[in-house]
């Protein structure tokens, strides 16, 4: 009997690993970028709800590692795409003294160029 | 699996956090959120201080799937329901709509959900689902702000986060195998060996610490976030650093300290007070950290301070005999509490210059003092609740167990004890030096040139009021229920 029910509960979490695999695919294949973002939100939920529900080692992992895919995909997909380019106001920019010294060490190397004749 | 109506009241909140992250999603509008958030985070906090009224009166413990709750987790959640509810004042004045900022909602409902989730869960991989879904959350709500920000900006820290990740699943499989069990609350019946609890201590810290702070060179990852991030980011900051502070602390009294991870410890802690120490100080009153006088980078670096600083309490306490242990502990975990309560308190005081100007260098901001005194006296009184009752309690409490356990203690552990006493004496110094900095630039001083906002609205008094004197309540029942009733914060870091 038990063992039964813990076949069955077996099947039912495979078919919703199989589920969330399905879904996962269609995020990545789907070209709207508004059913991407909540395809990817709504799995995000699932995925969470359905580990809190579950306690079973292997599908617990399984549904972890999915979530931590999704995440990734979808930080990759909004940030580093820029998706969002609708807030444009400032833009920083991570290395300005970084860039800004080195261009001053160019500078200075150009000088000693010039001063030596060397104008190439 | 007995389940009472208190337990889907307690759950009312996550669910309504649950529910405004999917209508969002399907609604998708930009408009009228700061009435939103305020709404949510009040009935959140309304319903959790009824649930903790009512689980006072009648204390239950509910186990349902991988959840557990009980007073202490509805006291909690109490906590995490007065950082939104901070989080969304903040929203509400110093916030714009702006194109996509419903993504921005939905990121902050979800987080806020996911540290509930960190704090009730009893499977380990149930709690490092909450937490890495919180770790991303916190990168990307960061890019949801008034202004546009590069990717490059926090390209750390998702590398800090992947190594968390890594670490945390490398942590299950090390337990999986030890005990072939993943339940939380059977850890502490369970034999670890040596070298692998000592590893989990030492992963776990890595884990859950190095994202948010406490492992030393979060300065290549969190410089960025505090420099260029809004009130409301930072707050939400401070409850992601709280919350994963009170897992590890939960953790760790669960599964015992060697020898050996006291050493990793103190190494990773005692680095990251003193980089702390130096870059405040750098900041305060330097050019060195690039003319920024951030007033964002001074507080996030103290709150991370305060973590570290905690950490090495907690592995110096344990070692003390057993009487002593618990007493410490407790006292500790009440000083924590308390100390994030008025940091909280000392970032809503600048409610007032958020909403006036989008600068943070607190060098060009002043002559704030003519219009906005309520503000000033909230900072004041912020370095004075710090004084008294927090330090006092804390410093009297601490002297009184030292005496009587100093004699019973080997020389490893006293000197540490000693160094943990420095240490705490120079954070309190710097809170207040930096307090008393920021009120003469801000309040005092003549001098300023920041370019004021064309659309900061009037703040409601009645709101300034209300928060003031929730805050006093706040230290007061944290001061009463720690004189009156010993062990109870002992209660928050155990799962029974």
């Amino acid at each position: 009997m038990n063992q039964n029910t813990g076949s069955i509960l077996n099947i039912w979490l495979f078919i919703i690993f199989v589920f969330a695999i399905a879904i996962l695919i269609v995020i990545l294949f789907t070209k709207n970028e508004k059913s991407k973002i909540t395809f990817s939100i709504g799995l995000n939920i699932f995925l969470i709800l359905i580990n809190l529900l579950v306690f079973e080692f292997l599908y617990n992992l399984i549904f972890l590692l999915l979530l931590v895919l999704n995440l990734s995909y979808f930080l990759l997909f909004i940030l580093k795409l820029k998706l969002i380019e609708g807030h444009n106001m400032t833009i920083f920019i991570e290395k300005v003294s970084d860039s800004a010294e080195k261009n001053m060490r160019n500078d200075s190397n150009d000088l000693i160029k010039n001063k030596n004749g060397d104008l190439s | 699996m007995t389940i009472t109506p208190i337990f889907f009241l307690a759950i009312f909140p996550a669910i309504l956090l649950l529910a405004g992250v999917i209508v969002m999603l399907l609604v998708k509008q930009n408009d009228g959120r700061e009435n939103l958030h305020l709404i949510i985070s009040s009935i959140n906090l309304i319903i959790t201080i009824m649930v903790i009224i009512i689980s006072t009166v009648f204390p239950n413990q509910e186990i349902f799937f991988n959840i557990i709750l009980s007073p202490y987790h509805y006291t909690l959640f109490g906590i995490i329901f007065l950082f939104q509810f901070i989080f969304s004042i903040f929203i509400k004045y110093t916030s714009k709509n702006y194109p996509n900022s419903y993504l921005f909602d939905i990121f902050s409902f979800f987080l806020f959900f996911s540290l509930l989730g960190m704090v009730i869960s009893i499977n380990y991989l149930t709690l490092m689902s909450f937490y890495i879904l919180a770790l991303f959350l916190m990168g990307m709500i960061y890019f949801f702000g008034e202004f546009k920000k590069e990717f490059a900006l926090m390209k750390n820290y998702f590398i800090a986060s992947l190594v968390s990740v890594i670490s945390l699943i490398l942590v299950s499989f090390i337990i999986y195998i030890d005990t072939g069990n993943l339940r939380i609350n059977n850890l502490v019946n369970m034999d670890l060996s040596d070298i692998s609890s000592n590893l989990i201590l030492f992963l776990i810290i890595l884990g859950f610490g190095l994202p948010c702070g406490l492992f030393p060179f979060y300065i290549t990852h969190l410089r960025k976030y505090f420099q260029e991030c809004d009130y409301y980011h930072l707050v939400m900051m401070v409850a992601f650093n709280f919350i994963s502070m009170l897992i590890i602390m939960r953790l760790f009294n669960l599964i015992g300290f060697g020898l050996i991870s006291l050493f990793i410890i103190m190494i990773t802690s005692g680095l990251g007070v003193a980089i702390a120490v130096y870059y405040n100080i750098l900041e305060l009153f330097t050019v060195q950290d690039g003319f920024t006088y951030s007033v964002k980078k001074v507080i996030g670096y103290n709150i991370i301070y305060d973590s570290n600083l905690i950490l090495f309490f907690l592995a110096n306490f344990n070692f003390f005999p057993e009487p002593f242990r618990d007493n410490l502990l407790n006292l500790l975990i009440f000083f924590y509490i308390s100390s994030i309560f008025i940091k909280l308190f000392l970032i809503f005081s600048f409610l007032q210059t958020a909403n006036k100007s989008s600068e943070d260098n607190f060098r060009l901001l002043g002559n704030f003092w003519k219009n906005n005194k309520n503000f000033g006296i909230l900072l004041f009184i912020s370095g004075l609740a710090l004084i008294f009752p927090l330090t006092f309690i804390f410093i009297y409490s601490l002297i009184s167990n030292l005496e009587l356990a100093f004699p019973l203690l080997n020389s490893f552990v006293s000197l540490i004890s000693i160094i943990a006493i420095c240490l705490l004496i120079i954070s309190i110094l710097i809170t207040l030096l930096y307090i008393s900095r920021l009120f003469i630039q801000i309040y005092i001083s003549k001098n300023f040139s920041y370019l004021e906002k064309e659309s900061s609205s009037q703040i409601n008094k009645f709101l300034i009021y209300l928060i003031s004197l929730l805050f006093i309540l706040v230290i007061i029942i944290c001061s009463t229920i720690y004189i009156y009733n010993p062990n109870w914060y002992l209660g928050l870091i155990s799962l029974s």
